[in-house]
């Protein structure tokens, strides 16, 4: 009980300290400001990105349901847009939300994946840093706290008041807790603000999962209680052994330049260079490649699909007749499904492979960076706010699903609905082959369209994304651990307090 | 005076806590090393990348003995050659804004006679080229202008945040002072021990980038490159000037230190992440699923003019027979034989349709024109506010003005992207009326081609300059004052 009375006023004390020269104030001020800011800041962003994406789906749907003028094939081609869903907890950690685009645009044979990301609209500065959330507490919280944490055993031994404190029978592990617990009150006061932050979000953003988000929120809350506490484990022992407490300070700054700001940066240069992703162009034209066209060939100038002929005899065949007129559904619309198909493997194939270079990527970054504390925090809580490579893909599939759905009933219904004569089929004889091109004239029944579904997604849960983590969960607790066990060294030490 | 500084100098030199030096500067020299060698490999793929410039003669055949009422007649006009924003030699020192504006158009774009004005979008074109590195974008890239702007002023700090302080501490500032020498002699000798070895390091290593991926440098680009030196010396004289203020005002080492590093980071993290907070709120980019939705509105208004039973043919005429109302001065089209088209089947006027086709197009950009308009005035706004706000740091003014040597700013890309409209709307003016009398268009303007012309950056580096060199002397004199009162 004594010994937890010592610790509690040595951290009193050290309040003290830091209020006297005015650290505190400056310091603190700044970085609540900042947080607040960024955070009222961040939460509007989310409401006001809801809102809008709310109101867009809306204007989407009805330009879906308003087209008239043509066919059900050149509708899906107008198709839908689907939009990234928005989380309320993204405020916290953008993750790699900005790198990505906003949203889909569902149509046939075209996947041209996330467009438009936020980063795209970012002025040069933005390379400094930006003032999100995520930025200010994994970057600008661990800075706080090496300000104020670097220089308070070095100081003590500078001006001599350890031994004092040491005459006065404070053990040094006493002291070293002490020190400890001046600085996890201001963590503490941080987290706080992270709490507050993440349920005002939860309240204020509409058709959020309370239950799923409060898990993510006590999750983020945890890992970065946790990263904090590393920093400061690592301000005491750059502390417990500097002879100043400048140079306590710039060890503790070269650290944090290292670890928060350099490494991440040089990691995921090193990464993206060593599993380039291709161009969108050059994925394209292998999607294009590897599609229907793979199934088509030029005869007489006249484009032949390949798929035709087999897919023709068959449904003959079943049908028991011997035109293709005879046939109880126009035919061009079960060869569109049919190429459409292809297509959609040719995606998904050249999809596929993207999302694992993106995952290579993240890893290849991990490990570049000597899985560094900041990386493996920004992966997890990335995946805690729902904005990590994960949850990007799991939108993505969500929506390719969807587009192959929408595209398909479309075509489907052309199929069912259209009907020509045989005679049309006679004139469309061009340079020895059918060309099939009668549906460019021929328009849509409206209820059609109103019969799509709308895209619904449901978003991956919080134990699935947690799963997902549990890599970088465990070598940041080896983190932890070393850190701890050096601090707990470095208190033993006789020669450094 | 000189008496009295240059053997402070040596002793100061002597003095100097070298390990401190060559960790900093190890530090500062392995990562500039790692930007070189990795911004110089994209800006190599980049100018590989660029197509090579051939004479007009070799890149496109002037066939002048076909009119648009012929079936060879290469509908829209044959324009040579995409529009391509030139990689500037000196790409390899700045990653700026590449990537993230369009910096190429392609040929079919650039034809004045299609419905192409879509591809000339603001937004257009970097969908097309920008290879997604979501995690570089993200978690922030290095290049030789961010570890000038960002890493060189730490170590500038790091080398000079005790430069009195520590000889107050030590007891060995009394001593001095005990000669005939005032504080400010201390603090000039303690800044010119470290100013050659801070400015050598940030000089070569921008030269080093600049020189190492680039092959041939034009005289425009030595002068560049000794602007660009130049105002690297006004910014680490900035930051020793405010290293030598903050150490006149006796307070200790740490506390220089943290004074130190918390006007860097009001500086050079707070201020730029502000600035572009700012620009971005205030001239907000258009939301492009708005643009989007909005353009996909107009396009189907556009297709919904089709009547029940309407061919695309009759379409065409429909809007042809418009146009030539609005524009009398082209009646009446001439008078062209039919002529057998396969795809149609049947013999056609090749005149009226090619003619109804652009007709068709003319009212469809006419509709994004607005929309256009709208984007660009928002992308003129935001490129004001970007100008006049990187005053209000060293760090930005710094960033804005080799990113500008380097080519890689946006207004550069913006010039581009307004020039290149400029050409398609200029050509246009020359091309039409010789279709509309189915005249063949002559050699000289089929072979126009688009060329950039550089904006002249003399006014924006100057004002950098002047931005960089007025506080840094202000600060400097104001240590000096201070100094000679310690």
């Amino acid at each position: 009980m004594a010994a937890v009375s010592v610790i509690c006023r040595i951290a009193r004390n050290e309040w003290r300290e830091w209020g006297r020269d005015g650290r505190l104030s400056v310091l603190l001020a700044c970085v609540v400001v900042l947080l607040l800011a960024g955070s009222v800041g961040g939460i509007a962003g989310v409401r006001e990105t809801a809102r809008l994406r709310a109101e867009l789906t809306a204007t989407d749907r009805e330009q879906f349901l308003a087209i008239r003028a043509t066919n059900e094939h050149e509708a899906t081609h107008v198709g839908r847009y689907l939009f990234v869903p928005v989380r309320p907890l993204s405020f916290l950690d953008r993750g790699l939300l900005d790198g990505f685009g906003r949203f889909m645009h569902a149509e046939s044979h075209r996947q041209r994946g996330l467009q438009h990301p936020v980063s795209a609209s970012w002025t040069t500065f933005a390379r400094f840093g930006n003032l999100t959330p995520d930025a200010l507490l994994r970057q600008l919280v661990p800075l706080l706290i090496l300000l104020l944490m670097a220089g308070s055993l070095a100081g003590e031994r500078e001006t001599g008041t350890d031994r004092q404190l040491f005459a006065a029978g404070v053990s040094r592990r006493q002291l070293l807790l002490g020190k400890a617990a001046a600085g996890a009150v201001v963590v503490a006061g941080v987290l706080a603000v992270i709490a507050i932050g993440g349920l005002t979000a939860i309240g204020l953003v509409p058709g959020t999962e309370t239950a799923d988000e409060l898990m993510r929120l006590g999750g983020l809350i945890a890992i970065y209680a946790v990263y904090y506490t590393w920093w400061l484990s690592v301000a005491l022992v750059v502390s417990s052994r500097a002879r100043r407490a400048g140079v306590a300070l710039a060890v503790g700054v070269a650290i944090w330049i290292a670890t928060a700001q350099v490494l991440p940066r040089i990691a995921a240069e090193i990464a993206s260079e060593q599993h380039a992703q291709p161009t969108w162009s050059e994925l394209d034209a292998d999607i294009r490649r590897d599609g229907r066209a793979a199934a088509r060939t030029i005869r007489n100038g006249a484009i032949v699909r390949s798929v035709r002929e087999p897919l023709l005899e068959k449904l003959l065949a079943e049908h028991r007749v011997a035109r293709v007129e005879d046939l109880p559904f126009y035919f061009e619309g079960v060869v569109m499904e049919a190429e459409e198909e292809m297509d959609t493997r040719a995606i998904r194939d050249h999809w596929g492979r993207v999302w694992e270079r993106y995952a290579a990527q993240e890893s290849a970054m991990r490990v570049a960076a000597g899985w560094a504390p900041t990386v493996l925090v920004g992966q997890i809580a990335g995946g805690l706010a729902g904005t990590d490579l994960q949850h990007t893909r799991h939108f993505f599939d969500a929506a390719e699903q969807y587009r192959l759905t929408l595209v398909q009933a479309l075509n489907r219904a052309m199929a069912a609905n259209m009907r020509i004569t045989g005679s049309i089929y006679a004139e469309r004889q061009r340079g020895g082959a059918y060309v099939g091109d009668e549906w460019f004239t021929y328009q849509l029944d409206p209820h059609t369209l109103e019969r799509i579904p709308d895209f619904a997604y449901e978003s991956l849960h919080v134990v699935a994304a947690i799963a997902a983590r549990r890599s970088q969960i465990a070598g940041f607790a080896v983190w932890l651990a070393v850190a701890v066990i050096g601090a707990a060294w470095a208190s033993r030490r006789g020669d450094v307090v | 005076m000189s008496s009295v500084i240059g053997p402070l100098c040596r002793l100061q030199w002597r003095v100097l806590d070298k390990r401190r030096l060559a960790v900093w500067s190890s530090v500062f020299l392995a990562t500039a090393a790692f930007g070189i060698y990795q911004e110089g490999k994209v800006a190599s793929a980049e100018w590989s990348a660029q197509p090579a410039v051939a004479p007009p003669a070799a890149r496109v055949a002037p066939r002048t003995d076909v009119r648009p009422s012929d079936l060879e007649w290469d509908w829209p006009a044959g324009e040579p050659s995409a529009a391509t924003l030139e990689v500037s030699p000196l790409r390899a020192t700045s990653r700026g804004q590449t990537g993230r504006l369009p910096a190429a158009y392609p040929s079919a774009a650039l034809a004045p006679t299609m419905s192409n004005t879509w591809m000339l979008s603001p937004m257009a074109g970097v969908s097309e080229s920008a290879a997604p590195a979501v995690f570089s974008e993200v978690v922030g890239r290095i290049d030789v202008t961010f570890v000038l702007v960002w890493l060189l002023p730490l170590v500038v700090i790091g080398l000079g945040y005790d430069l009195l302080s520590r000889e107050a501490e030590d007891g060995t500032l009394a001593l001095l002072l005990s000669q005939p020498v005032t504080g400010g002699h201390v603090l000039l000798a303690q800044c010119l021990v470290r100013l050659p070895w801070v400015l050598a390091m940030a000089v070569l290593v921008y030269l080093a980038a600049a020189m190492m991926h680039a092959t041939d440098l034009a005289i425009r680009d030595a002068t560049r490159l000794a602007a660009g030196c130049g105002l690297i010396a006004a910014y680490v004289l900035v930051w020793l000037s405010a290293c030598a203020l903050i150490n006149t005002g006796r307070r200790s080492s740490a506390m220089n230190g943290l004074l130190l590093g918390a006007l860097w980071f009001g500086l050079v993290a707070l201020t730029p992440a502000t600035v572009d907070l700012a620009v971005r709120a205030a001239a907000a980019h258009p939301d492009d699923a708005v643009a989007d939705l909005r353009l996909r509105a107009l396009r189907e208004e556009h297709r919904v003019t089709r009547r029940e039973g309407d061919t695309h043919d009759r379409i065409n005429e429909v809007h042809l027979e418009r146009f030539l109302e609005e524009h009398p001065e082209y009646m009446p089209l001439p008078q062209v034989p039919l002529v057998y088209h396969r795809s149609y089947d049947r013999e056609i006027n090749v005149l009226r349709t090619t003619l109804g086709e652009y007709a068709r197009g003319f009212y469809l950009n006419r509709q994004l024109s607005a929309l256009m308009g709208e984007l660009d005035e928002k992308h003129r706004r935001r490129e004001r506010l970007l100008d006049r706000l990187r005053f209000l740091s060293p760090a930005t003014l710094l960033s804005d003005a080799l990113d500008r040597i380097a080519g890689t700013n946006e207004g550069r890309y913006r010039a581009f992207h307004r020039q290149v409209r400029e050409y398609v709307s200029q050509k246009a003016e020359r091309v039409l009326p010789l279709v509309f009398s189915n005249q063949p268009v002559p050699a000289n303007i089929r072979s126009m081609r688009f060329i950039f012309a550089e904006p002249s950056l003399a006014s924006a580096l100057g004002t950098a300059c002047l931005g960089l060199v007025l506080p840094a002397v202000a600060m400097a004199v104001l240590a000096g004052r201070r100094g000679r009162a310690i």
